[in-house]
C-alpha cells in the first residue's frame, strides 16, 4: 500500500510538471500582453515595466527562473496587483474558498447520501421517481440560475440572509454554500441511487439474506462497500473542484474566494497568477484523485490487492 | 428497512432546515445600509477591486474614486461646476507667460502620522511618476511638466531639472514646456497627489512598484480619510481622518467600497439594502427600476463617448465620403432607447456637450441623414452599396457591444445597401488589433482625464498612441497647438472648435452617444453631486435617515 502511495506521487510529479510547462508557454502565446491598456502607455513604460518582471529575457531563461523560483516556492508578483504576491492573494483566497467548499461539500453528501439512499429504498414507486426527478432537477439547474434564485426568495423576499458578501453575517455562507453543493449532491444522489439498486440485485446479498444478517447489517457491510465505488471516484474531481472555488457562485454572491481569479488573471494576461491558480488546481485535483483511490482501496479489499502488484 | 432510511431522511432535512427557521425569526432585522447610515459609514459599489492603492501606479475610475478619499493635491474641484479650488495649495499664483505656477501651501495639511505636507512631498511624488523604473502609466498627465519627457523616456537620469522645485516648505514652483491653459484642472488627478517621502522610504517604494507602504498598517495619506482595511475582492474602507487640515468639515466617517464586478449581483445588493450607491445598472433591469424605485435612480452626464473607430488607411474606408456615409446612416437614439435605456445623448461630435463651456456649431456635427448618406456612398463609387467591399466590424466580447454593433450592421445594410462583417475578440486580443491596425472599423471608447476638449481632441493628434486611425491632419495638430499658444479663453475654445470641425470633416471616428453616469441612490446620502467626471469629494457627503 505504502508502495502505491510512493508511485503514485512520483508518478504525479511529472504529471505536475508537463501541466505547468504547458500553461506556462499557453500564456504567453496568447495576443496582447500583461501590460496592455486602452489608454496608450508609452512603449518605455512597457520597456521598463517588461525590464522589472523580467519580461525582456529571452522565453526560456523566464522558463528557467520560473522553475527556479517554484522550487523555493516562490510564485512572484502579481501583475495585476503590484505590491501583491501571488502567494499572499493565493492563501487568502483559499482560506475563503476552502471554508465555502468544505460547507459546501458537507451539504452535497448529506443531500446526496439521504435522497440517494431513499431513491434506492424505493426503487420503483412514486417516492422514488419523485427524488430520482428532483436530483434529476439539481444537475440540470445551474448555480447562475439558482443562485438568484434563492436570493430572490430569502434575502429580497424574506430578509433572512445578505444578497452577497462573505462573513459580514455568520449567515452569509448559507446561500452560496446551497448553490454550490446543489449540483454535486445531485450527483452524489444518482451515483449512490444507482449503485445500491445495482448491488442490492446480486448474488451475494441473497446469500447474506440467506445466511440470516440483519437488514441493517446487509446494507451497511456488503452492499455499501461495492455500491459506493463509482461515488468514491466521483468525489475526488468533484471535492477538488468545490475546494478551489467556483468562478460563477463568488460571482453572484460576491464573494472573495478563489474561483474569480481563474477567469479574472486570464483576461488580464495576468501570467504569475494565472500559474498560480493552475499550479493549485492541478496540486487539489492530483492530490484528491489519489485520496479518492485510497479510500476505495480501505473499502474494497480487491483493489487493495491490485494496489500491491 | 424502509423506516430505517426514511427516519434518518428525515432527521438530516431537518437538521438542514434548522439554520433557515433560526433566521426566520430576525427576519425584521435592521439592514447594513440602515445601520451604516446610522454609524455614517457610506456603502458604495465600486465595479472592480482597485488593482493598487499606490498613486503613481494607479490607472482606473476604481482606484481614483478610493484615491481622492485618501489623499488631496494642491487644488480640488467644486462636486457641482468642477471649478477649480484651493486644497493643499490655499493659493497660487501663474506667472504672465503661463508657464509658471507658484503654489502656497496650507501650514495646516498634515500627514496621518502627524508630519508636516511640504511642497518636498509633492516634488517627491512628481519625481517618482516620472522614473521610468516605477513604469507609472499615467506619466503623459506629467508630460506639460518642463523636462519630464527627458527623464521619462530615460534621456537622462539627473531628476532634479524637473520643473517641479520645492522653494521653501510652504512654496512649491512648477514650470511647463509650454503653456498649458487647463493645467490646474489636471492637478486634482491622483498622479499630482503628494506622497509621503519618510514612509516610502522606510518601504523601500521609492523607486519600487512592489513594496508595501499601501497596506493599511503601513500607509500614511493626507486625505480626509485614512486607508483602515483592503481585502482584495472583499471590501476596501476608508476611515476619517482626524488629523486632516479641515478635519471638522467631514460629515460622515468613513466609505466602504464593495468591488462587485457582476452588475446584477450589485443590483440585488442594493434592493437588499446592502448599499447606498451602485457603480451601474443593468439596462435590462432599467425597465423595472423605472416602474418601482424611480426615486432611487439617477442619471448624471459623464465626460465619456462611444465610438466607431474607422482605419482610413485601408480601402474603401481610405475614402472620406464612404466614412461619412456610414456615420450619416446610423440612427443613434433608436441605439439609446432599445439597448441603452436611460436616456444617454446621442454623440453628434466627439467632444461631448458642455465640457468647460465648449461648443461646436451645429452644421458640423453629425446627424442621421440617410438621403445624403447614399450621396456620398454613390459618389464614391458604390451606388446602393453595389460593389462595396465586404469589411469587419470589430468589437470586444461585452454584453452591450455586440447588441449595438447588430443593430449597426442592420442599419447599414438597410440604408446603404453595405454588408460588414461582424468580428468578437477577447479584450487582449482587441487592443492588440487596434495597435497593429489591424480591423476596418473597432468600437472604442474614451473618458476624459480631466475636464477640458484637448482631452478628447488630443487622441486624434497626429502622435497620439491612441489614434489608430491613420488620420494625421497638420492643419488639426496646429490648431490644437494655436489653442494652446492663445491668450483669450474665447480664442482657445474657437481653434479647438475649429480642430473638431476637421476632425469630423475628415470622419476617422463614428461617434454613437455619450456616456451618462446611471446608478441607484439611497434617500440617506446628500451631498452626492452630478458632474461630467463623475469626481467625488467624500467629505462633503452626508448620510441622513429617514426619522
Amino acid at each position: 500500500m505504502i508502495k502505491y502511495f510512493a508511485r503514485r506521487l512520483c508518478e504525479a510529479v511529472p504529471v505536475f510538471l508537463l501541466i505547468v510547462t504547458a500553461v506556462f508557454f499557453m500564456v504567453r502565446f496568447v495576443p496582447g500582453g500583461p501590460f496592455d491598456r486602452e489608454r496608450p502607455v508609452a512603449p518605455e513604460t512597457i520597456e521598463a515595466l517588461n525590464a522589472y518582471y523580467g519580461l525582456d529575457k529571452p522565453l526560456y531563461a523566464q522558463y528557467f527562473s520560473f522553475l527556479k523560483n517554484l522550487a523555493h516556492g516562490e510564485l512572484g508578483p502579481s501583475y495585476k496587483y503590484p505590491g501583491w504576491s501571488v502567494n499572499e492573494i493565493l492563501a487568502e483566497k483559499a482560506a475563503v474558498s476552502l471554508q465555502l467548499g468544505a460547507f459546501a461539500l458537507i451539504i452535497a453528501l448529506a443531500i446526496g447520501f439521504s435522497v440517494g439512499f431513499a431513491a434506492a429504498a424505493f426503487p420503483k414507486g412514486k417516492i422514488g421517481a419523485a427524488l430520482s426527478g428532483i436530483s434529476l432537477i439539481g444537475i440540470c439547474l445551474p448555480a447562475f440560475v439558482l443562485g438568484p434564485i434563492l436570493i430572490l426568495i430569502f434575502s429580497l423576499k424574506l430578509k433572512w440572509f445578505n444578497a452577497m458578501g462573505w462573513n459580514s453575517l455568520p449567515t452569509d455562507a448559507i446561500l452560496p454554500a446551497f448553490t454550490l453543493a446543489l449540483f454535486y449532491a445531485a450527483w452524489i444522489a444518482r451515483l449512490v441511487r444507482s449503485g445500491v439498486v445495482e448491488e442490492k440485485g446480486r448474488q451475494y446479498v441473497r446469500t447474506a439474506y440467506a445466511k440470516g444478517a440483519s437488514g441493517k447489517r446487509v446494507y451497511l457491510v456488503h452492499i455499501m462497500r461495492n455500491a459506493l465505488e463509482p461515488t468514491i471516484s466521483y468525489l475526488g474531481p468533484a471535492a477538488a473542484g468545490l475546494l478551489t472555488g467556483s468562478f460563477v457562485v463568488e460571482t453572484i454572491f460576491q464573494i472573495p474566494g478563489l474561483g474569480r481569479f481563474f477567469i479574472s488573471s486570464a483576461l488580464d494576461n495576468d501570467y504569475t497568477m494565472i500559474m498560480g491558480c493552475v499550479m493549485l488546481y492541478a496540486a487539489f485535483i492530483i492530490a484528491f484523485n489519489l485520496l479518492s483511490d485510497l479510500i476505495l482501496a480501505a473499502v474494497n479489499p480487491r483493489i487493495a490487492k491490485e494496489m500491491k502488484k | 428497512m424502509k423506516f430505517y432510511f426514511t427516519a434518518k431522511m428525515l432527521l438530516r432535512c431537518a437538521l438542514l432546515c434548522a439554520p433557515a427557521a433560526f433566521c426566520a425569526s430576525c427576519s425584521e432585522r435592521e439592514t447594513p445600509a440602515e445601520k451604516a447610515t446610522e454609524e455614517k459609514i457610506l456603502l458604495i459599489g465600486n465595479a472592480a477591486d482597485p488593482a493598487t492603492l499606490d498613486p503613481t501606479l494607479a490607472t482606473g475610475v476604481t482606484e481614483s474614486k478610493i484615491l481622492n478619499g485618501l489623499f488631496e493635491g494642491l487644488v480640488t474641484a467644486d462636486t457641482s461646476t468642477l471649478e477649480v479650488k484651493p486644497a493643499v495649495a490655499k493659493s497660487w499664483e501663474i506667472s504672465e507667460d503661463g508657464l509658471t505656477y507658484t503654489f502656497y501651501l496650507d501650514e495646516k495639511a498634515k500627514w496621518s502620522d502627524g508630519s508636516r505636507v511640504t511642497a518636498g512631498d509633492f516634488v517627491f511624488a512628481m519625481r517618482r511618476a516620472v522614473n521610468p523604473v516605477m513604469g507609472s502609466e499615467y506619466v503623459s498627465m506629467l508630460m506639460p511638466i518642463k523636462n519630464a519627457r527627458k527623464i521619462a523616456s530615460g534621456e537622462t537620469k539627473d531628476f532634479s531639472i524637473l520643473g517641479a522645485t520645492a522653494i521653501s516648505d510652504d512654496i512649491l514652483k512648477i514650470e511647463l514646456e509650454e503653456p498649458v491653459p487647463y493645467f490646474l484642472s489636471m492637478l486634482y488627478h491622483g498622479i499630482y497627489f503628494p506622497l509621503p517621502q519618510k514612509t516610502l522610504e522606510k518601504f523601500g517604494a521609492a523607486e519600487n512598484r512592489d513594496a508595501l507602504w499601501t497596506r493599511p498598517q503601513n500607509m500614511v495619506s493626507n486625505g480626509p480619510f485614512t486607508l483602515a482595511k483592503w481585502n482584495i475582492n472583499d471590501k476596501v474602507s476608508i476611515r476619517k481622518n482626524p488629523l486632516y487640515r479641515d478635519a471638522e468639515s467631514i460629515k460622515i466617517n468613513g466609505v466602504d467600497f464593495f468591488p462587485i464586478s457582476n452588475i446584477n449581483t450589485e443590483d440585488r445588493a442594493f434592493r437588499a439594502g446592502q448599499l447606498h450607491i451602485t457603480e451601474s445598472v443593468a439596462p435590462t433591469r432599467m425597465d423595472a427600476i423605472k416602474r418601482d424605485m424611480p426615486q432611487n435612480l439617477r442619471r448624471d452626464d459623464w465626460l465619456g463617448v462611444y465610438y466607431y473607430l474607422i482605419n482610413t488607411r485601408r480601402p474603401p474606408l481610405d475614402d472620406a465620403r464612404v466614412r461619412k456615409a456610414l456615420a450619416l446612416a446610423i440612427d443613434r437614439k433608436a441605439i439609446i432607447d432599445t439597448f441603452l435605456k436611460a436616456g444617454q445623448n446621442p454623440a453628434t461630435s466627439f467632444v461631448p456637450q458642455n465640457c468647460d463651456g465648449y461648443v461646436l456649431d451645429g452644421e458640423s456635427k453629425i446627424h442621421e441623414d440617410i438621403a445624403n448618406a447614399k450621396k456620398l456612398l454613390a459618389e464614391a463609387g458604390y451606388p446602393g452599396g453595389k460593389g462595396f467591399p465586404n469589411i469587419r466590424l470589430t468589437y470586444n466580447t461585452s454584453e452591450l457591444h455586440k447588441p449595438i454593433a447588430e443593430a449597426i450592421q442592420q442599419m447599414w445594410k438597410k440604408n446603404l445597401g453595405v454588408t460588414v462583417e461582424m468580428y468578437n475578440l477577447s479584450w487582449p486580443a482587441y487592443l492588440a488589433a487596434r495597435r497593429e491596425g489591424d480591423f476596418d472599423i473597432a468600437r472604442a471608447s474614451w473618458v476624459g482625464d480631466f475636464a477640458a476638449p484637448e482631452s478628447f481632441l488630443q487622441v486624434f493628434e497626429s502622435g497620439s498612441g491612441l489614434n489608430h486611425s491613420g488620420f494625421a491632419s497638420k492643419k488639426y495638430d496646429e490648431l490644437i497647438k494655436e489653442a494652446a499658444d492663445s491668450k483669450s479663453r474665447a480664442g482657445r475654445l474657437e481653434k479647438l472648435a475649429a480642430a473638431e470641425r476637421e476632425l469630423m470633416d475628415a470622419m476617422p471616428v463614428m461617434p454613437i452617444y455619450f456616456y451618462a453616469k446611471v446608478y441607484l441612490i439611497s434617500p440617506d446620502v446628500k451631498g452626492w453631486n452630478a458632474n461630467l467626471l463623475d469626481y467625488h469629494n467624500f467629505k462633503n457627503v452626508r448620510l441622513e435617515g429617514a426619522q
